[in-house]
């Protein structure tokens, strides 16, 4: 009954609303905590959008949990066709679904666009080797004698290493990796000579490798980046973007979708948006609806194999 | 370094109007938020970030560090008066402040946490302002083994909250391991024992087993079998005040629970739940009452309020000298800075010193405020015990099922909390206590974690653990605490027969 | 002399987990990777630790009770199930409406069927203070920290 009601409700308010904005309230849905990446760029992007009037009122909603896994399984659930709901996610999201054997998967809701990627960043304590080829010889001589602190297992770091063991024909699974959590514990281990080598996002080592207490090795962005050599300009063919993006309900029309992605557009390109960038240090990384898609797909397939490689999630 | 005068120009900072009413506002919120089960310092200050666009660095900063340290004022309340901690590092102080409380002590019990509260922040301000280089140089040397010893160290501590029969003690201690196991491993990414539910791949949260436990089996237990009895329940007797004997047995406590405080805010080894445990261990072992443990001996409270107080001050050391979080909350102050393009660490000191040393000034004014604002609320908030048990416990169930929900929003965890409630009850109807439940599930997967990397960096060579320096001595003096009972038994038995 | 029943199904369902502990290690791999300290071996150690405690306590059950535990002074604080009723419902409705319902009527039917289960039958008063608290952690939460507690059915009050 009271469900019944709401959905006419719903139904009156859509009608009455529709020859208007379809944007004038939004509803995020970030799958994370309040306080982490997501959430800070899902909610300085919706301010951004805000700000030049590409939509009115946000609401979000946190979600948090298992790697995203358990909000998109509520956003596919509880917003089909809605045409005001949009979800934050990214790169971590690709891997989690995968690893957690989720149910739900990025293919079923509706691309809008990528916004931002953060590059990532090896590096070794002050006394570690000097450059990236002497770590890696040391990694290929005796790969269980170079331990590799980050993020998680199965995470964006953790793909990382995978990757570049697997562009310098060695065994993915040789790579002796130590998950730690957020919080410090891996600087901490890494500036302490714990581990031999460390990755993460560029923008959580930089200040200690100004202050020289870690050595930068290598950057995984296609070029250079303050001044440390990219990996592929050393010779490892890999490139690897912690992005974000956001994506709209599924089961929404094409004409919807467009709408939401040109309020997207206006929100990429707004001043407010521009600022947030710089003081976060993001990288612009907008790229919008189907091309978004396909990127989407390509990484789906690079992450699962990678995954399988390490011993993480089927293929 | 001439600390003296920076100082001095970090209090023209702090006592600037402007900067004393962001303080004030810091402190007020974080009483708030640790008052309520289920809202940490962490969320809150993450939800008040958009502020650094309109407020100057040095207002915004000084006020999520109040929120900060607030919080753990804020926390003690709910723990003793209803026995429903309202932040993970005050649940050691339910145990004995909930008994004070009911015996007609949540006056001093209150006073003690405050005052103790103060005295440690204090301190450990003091700490923060002359030893910090020196504190991080020696938690830099702590990596996986050390941190696996400091476990094993801890774990010592669990024979002080065993309670009369080690047999159903040992039992709590191993339904929180097995709790902790719950969710995906952080080594390997595997999950274990989620039975495929996606909402328990994270693991199970310390507060919603520490509310289902504490606030939940309580409630249930109090409904289902005293509600038919006619129960005095924690009236008032005596004074709101400290006695004199309460600040001798206090005073003690309050510089130990520092000590060991202070050293595990500087270190990222997971909280400051554990240094509250090793205080209060410390203190059962130290009283000269240890009968009254267990029955509301106010150095279980004293000890381990001041500790958790000197712990949030403590991440503020390798914060702003390293520019390394050791907390979630601290984390969060990180990204604040950044969000001035500020980046903490020794250059911060050189170039944004006015602004450094305002902060850490603020400290010392922000811990005399929430002694000045808390010691006066101890009257009212003892009031709160004078509402009719129906209604307070409905109060409290409130509040509990909020913080829970709150948290991930999710209605699963509510009904986890239900089972977990009904876990208390019958903990509590058959003798288990239920303290031990709470440092297994956070010790033990800590434990496990840091054994598992360490022996992942040595590749399988165990004596990593005794190779290094600090782990050794560590393990030493866990064998000495293990074995020192037994041998003292023996000679007295020997002195007696002799 | 008889074995109390509550202590021997207590006995009997933590050895149950204990079991069921050790032998979900065994789907999970015990070594593996370079600590060869895989995630099946500190879950065998917990299961084994259960099974013998819950061994140990089934053994006091069996032998004149818990030790400590005075079943004799329970009788004299009889179990009422219709209190436990109240307060177990108004969890188990309070999970099941938090969403659809929304935060302030969920947490009301809470915080009277609590009340009740304590015997206090002042339906209004209690409904009264039940929305007002109900309310006040809303705004808190909505308008303080911008966390978006669920409205529900109440939605198109909000200012």
């Amino acid at each position: 009954m009271i469900a019944r009601t709401r959905a006419a409700l719903a139904a009156a308010a859509f009608a009455f609303t529709l020859p208007a904005l379809a944007v004038d309230n939004v509803k995020m849905l970030i799958p994370a905590n309040p306080g982490g990446g997501w959430d800070t760029t899902g909610r300085e992007f919706a301010k951004a959008m805000q700000s030049v009037g590409a939509v009115k009122n946000v609401q979000y909603d946190n979600k948090g949990g298992a790697a995203g896994a358990i909000g998109i399984a509520q956003f596919v659930n509880s917003s089909k066709g809605d045409p005001n709901a949009v979800m934050m996610g990214g790169l971590v999201m690709v891997g989690g679904l995968i690893t957690n054997k989720s149910a739900v998967q990025l293919n079923q809701v509706t691309p809008l666009a990528r916004l931002t990627s953060e590059w990532e960043v090896i590096v070794v304590p002050a006394s570690g080797p000097k450059t990236l080829k002497e770590l890696l010889d040391k990694f290929k001589a005796n790969p269980g004698s170079v331990s590799w602190g980050g993020g998680s297992a199965g995470g964006t770091d953790h793909i990382l290493a995978g990757l570049i063991a697997k562009a310098i024909g060695a065994d993915p699974t040789k790579v002796n990796y130590v998950p730690f959590k957020g919080g410090g514990e891996a600087v901490s281990a890494i500036i302490g000579g714990h581990v031999t080598a460390g990755v993460s996002g560029l923008s959580e080592f930089a200040q200690h490798i100004k202050s020289g207490k870690m050595r930068a090795l290598a950057v995984s962005s296609p070029k250079a980046l303050d001044g440390i050599p990219s990996l592929k300009e050393q010779g490892v063919d890999v490139e690897l973007a912690n992005w974000r993006g956001i994506w709209g309900a599924p089961g929404i029309t094409k004409a919807q979708r467009d709408e939401l992605i040109a309020a997207v557009e206006k929100g990429v390109k707004s001043p407010a948006w521009k600022e947030s960038l710089k003081k976060n240090e993001w990288e612009d990384f907008y790229q919008p609806g189907d091309a978004f898609g396909k990127f989407i797909d390509d990484e789906n397939k690079r992450i699962a194999d990678i995954l399988a490689a390490l011993g993480l999630g089927k293929k | 370094m001439d600390i003296w005068p920076q100082l001095l120009q970090g209090f023209q900072v702090a006592l600037t109007f402007q900067n004393l009413m962001f303080c004030l506002i810091g402190c007020l919120l974080g009483t708030a938020v640790g008052v309520l089960p289920g809202v940490g310092p962490a969320v809150t200050v993450a939800l008040l970030l958009p502020i650094t666009t309109k407020v100057e660095a040095s207002g915004a900063l000084i006020m999520f560090a109040g929120i900060y340290y607030g919080a753990m004022y804020g926390g003690s309340t709910t723990s003793i008066l209803l026995n429903t901690p309202g932040e993970s590092a005050t649940i050691v102080t339910a145990m004995e402040g909930n008994q004070m409380a009911k015996r007609g002590r949540a006056g001093p019990a209150l006073a003690t946490s405050a005052i103790g509260s103060f005295v440690a922040g204090t301190i450990a301000t003091v700490g923060l302002t002359f030893l910090s280089p020196y504190v991080v140089e020696l938690g830099l040397k702590f990596g996986p083994p050390e941190y696996f010893a400091l476990m094993v160290l801890a774990f010592t501590t669990v024979s002080a909250v065993l309670g009369e029969s080690t047999l159903r003690g040992l039992c709590s201690l191993f339904l929180g391991l097995a709790i902790g196991l719950v969710g995906i491993d952080n080594q390997t990414g595997q999950a274990r024992f989620a039975f495929d539910v996606p909402q328990l791949l994270d693991g199970i949260e310390v507060v919603t087993i520490a509310v289902g436990l504490f606030a939940v089996g309580e409630t249930i237990y109090a409904a289902s079998k005293l509600g038919s009895v006619e129960e005095k329940l924690e009236q008032m007797t005596g004074s709101v005040w400290m006695k004199w004997e309460d600040w001798k047995r206090s005073i003690g406590p309050w510089i130990r629970g520092t000590l060991i405080g202070f050293p595990f805010g500087t270190i990222p080894a997971g909280g400051a739940e554990i240094p509250t445990f090793l205080s209060y261990a410390m203190e059962k072992k130290l009283c000269k009452h240890p009968e009254e443990f267990g029955k509301g001996a106010i150095e279980g409270v004293a000890g381990p309020e001041a500790a958790n107080n000197a712990s949030s001050t403590g991440t503020m050391v390798p914060l702003l000298t390293l520019g390394l979080p050791t907390s979630a909350t601290a984390a969060i102050l990180l990204s604040a800075f950044q969000q001035y393009g500020l980046q903490p660490g020794p250059l911060l000191f050189e170039t944004n010193s006015a602004l450094v040393w305002g902060l850490i000034a603020s400290f010392y004014v922000g811990n005399v405020m929430l002694l000045v604002l808390n010691l006066p609320l101890v009257g009212l908030w003892v009031k709160l015990l004078a509402i009719p048990k129906p209604q307070l416990y409905a109060g409290i169930l409130v509040f509990a099922t909020m913080g829970v929900y709150g948290m991930r929003q999710s209605a699963f965890d509510v009904f986890l909390l239900y089972a977990i409630g009904l876990g208390g009850f019958l903990m509590r109807r058959y003798g288990f206590p239920a303290a031990p439940v709470i440092v297994g599930m956070i010790l033990g997967p800590l434990a496990e974690e840091q054994m598992r990397r360490s022996l992942s960096i040595s590749q399988g060579d165990w004596m990593i653990f005794v190779t290094h320096g600090i782990s050794a001595l560590l393990l030493g003096l866990t064998l000495v605490i293990l074995i020192a009972p037994l041998v003292a038994r023996q000679l007295k038995k020997k002195n007696a027969q002799g | 002399m008889k074995a109390p029943a509550g202590q021997l199904a207590l006995s009997i369902g933590i050895l149950a987990i204990g079991i069921l502990i050790l032998g979900g290690s065994f789907f999970l791999p015990a070594g593996g990777g370079y600590a060869q300290v895989g995630p099946g071996v500190v879950p065998k150690f917990v299961g084994v630790g259960l099974i013998l405690l819950g061994a140990g306590l089934l053994r006091e059950a069996l032998t004149g009770g818990y030790r400590g535990v005075d079943e004799e002074a329970e009788k004299h604080l009889p179990m009422d199930w219709r209190a436990f009723a109240w307060v177990s419902g108004g969890i188990i409705i309070y999970g099941l409406l938090v969403e659809s319902a929304g935060f302030v009527i969920a947490s009301t039917i809470l915080y009277v069927g609590v009340a009740r289960s304590f015997g206090s039958r002042r339906w209004i008063l209690n409904g009264v203070v039940g929305v007002l608290l109900a309310a006040f952690v809303f705004g808190i939460f909505n308008y303080g920290l911008g966390l978006t507690l669920p409205p529900g059915v109440l939605k198109p009050l909000l200012p």
